[in-house]
């Protein structure tokens, strides 16, 4: 079975991937805050982990840190880990899926970090993300993230 | 008479005491061997008078035959309440908050099947035959009455599975975060790269291994075995997330616990909601991922022992 990715070139199955990522530092994790454009709702406000689509042929530990710097402006080394994995249906076509997976940071509470002025983040203390009004999917991210035990360093 | 002087003077409630030290110690080690979940010990625990038990004790002519009998039939009831349950959403049991509520449904569905199985393993240990099947017939109508009832099948399960996999330190996986770690010479970024490759083949080999169960010709072990000890792997949990109620309902009455297995007629099945082979394909993406993630290393050393490791799956 294995053979088949070391013998083929072209080993690129129909599937999409996506990448989130979780920061935290201290007790608070790090969330976007981004527009709705469906009609029903334009105008309003949701909150977001930092996430987006792997590009191309690219590597998903190379997207989460594109992602992280594009959407927060955040660059450096990250120690991450994957902390969920999911296969998910692709909505737009029959039977093929996308590989969702979420990344998972800790910094230290001292490490200072550069984020784009422009993009509307926010330190939330874990307890209080449930109360926001999230986009899409962030609650299965966040109950993966707690159910994840990293071993402290 | 107060209740405490009652309890005091009556023969057959200080005789119950000495019953439940003794089927305390006796589950503890059973508990233990299995590494069943802690609710599992307090859900037994909790059920309190032991009566039916008690009595099962009291009456059998073998102690030794009476506390095993006496532990597989509590073992049988936790798995039963903890079951029932899920069954009717019950979210409150004796004040606090039921299993499936507290702990999520797939691990209280899990401990309440590894309850059975344990129960089992115990009247096997003793040789009482006649209570196994019994047992079995028993447990198994249990799981296809929350099935009709409730409708409780392992639905979105699936990526439950793949994440309780990668939590799990499986097949040596912390042995390499420990050689990786230690590598003083190794820089954090390529330690952190070897660390998230780890856990993608972690991942992957376990489901590897999971698959390696429907195949018969593997040389070791009985196949299948996942199934008859009510495990759900990752290919049953795709299954039992795609199939109609009628093909989980026939794959749990026909094959679960049972020994009468027909590998054909199981795969086939399994394969009707392509759930072998969906496992397969997004074993090889995994690791496929992987090796793109191991090609960010420039340590050659690492790079070749690692590629190598993939390669001899």
């Amino acid at each position: 079975m294995i053979y088949s990715i070391f013998m083929s070139e072209n080993n690129q199955k129909n599937i999409k991937k996506a990448v989130a990522i979780i920061v935290q530092r201290g007790e608070k994790l790090l969330l976007l805050k981004e527009s709705i454009n469906k009609s029903y709702e334009k105008g309003k406000e949701r909150w977001s982990f930092p996430l987006g689509k792997v590009e191309g042929n690219e590597d998903i530990l190379n997207a989460a840190y594109r992602e992280l710097k594009e959407e927060t402006g955040m660059s450096g080394i990250f120690d991450f880990k994957i902390n969920g994995l999911f296969f998910l249906n692709d909505k737009t076509q029959k039977n093929k899926y996308i590989l969702g997976t979420s990344f998972f940071c800790k910094l230290p509470s001292f490490r200072k970090i550069k984020i784009n002025k422009e993009n509307k983040t926010m330190w939330f203390k874990i307890g209080k993300i449930k109360e926001c009004k999230l986009r899409q999917n962030m609650e299965v991210l966040i109950e993966n993230y707690e159910q994840s035990k990293f071993p402290e360093k | 008479m107060n209740s405490q002087n009652f309890q005091k003077n009556n023969q057959f409630f200080n005789f119950e005491n000495i019953f439940q030290r003794r089927i305390k110690k006796f589950l503890f080690y059973y508990l233990t061997l299995f590494k069943a979940p802690n609710f599992l010990g307090k859900t037994i625990n909790d059920g309190k008078n032991k009566f039916r038990s008690g009595l099962t004790f009291l009456l059998s002519e073998n102690k030794k035959e009476g506390i095993a009998i006496a532990a597989a039939a509590e073992l049988t009831w936790a798995g039963i309440i903890i079951l029932d349950d899920i069954g009717d959403f019950s979210e409150i049991r004796r004040g606090s908050l039921a299993a499936w509520k507290k702990y999520g449904l797939l691990k209280a569905s899990h401990a309440a099947l590894l309850s059975f199985q344990i129960a089992e393993h115990i009247l096997m240990e003793n040789k009482l035959d006649e209570l196994i099947d019994l047992l079995r017939k028993n447990t198994s109508e249990t799981i296809l009455a929350q099935i009709e009832q409730a409708d409780f099948d392992f639905s979105i399960q699936s990526n439950k599975v793949l994440n309780n996999y990668l939590r799990k330190t499986s097949l040596g996986r912390w042995a390499i975060d420990a050689v990786i770690n230690e590598n003083k010479s190794l820089p954090e970024k390529e330690k952190s790269i070897l660390r998230v490759f780890n856990q993608l083949v972690g991942v992957a080999a376990q489901i590897k291994n999971d698959l390696d169960d429907f195949k018969k010709n593997r040389g070791y072990e009985s196949y299948l075995k996942d199934i008859q000890s009510k495990i759900i792997n990752y290919p049953l949990s795709l299954f039992f997330e795609k199939a109609l109620k009628n093909d989980k309902q026939y794959l749990i009455k026909k094959y679960w616990g049972r020994n009468n297995l027909n590998e054909k007629e199981v795969v086939e099945l399994l394969e009707k909601y392509k759930a072998i082979s969906d496992s397969e394909e997004r074993t090889e993406i995994l690791l496929e991922e992987a090796l793109k993630i191991l090609n960010l290393i420039k340590d050659k050393k690492f790079k070749k022992i690692f590629s190598n490791w993939v390669k001899s799956f």
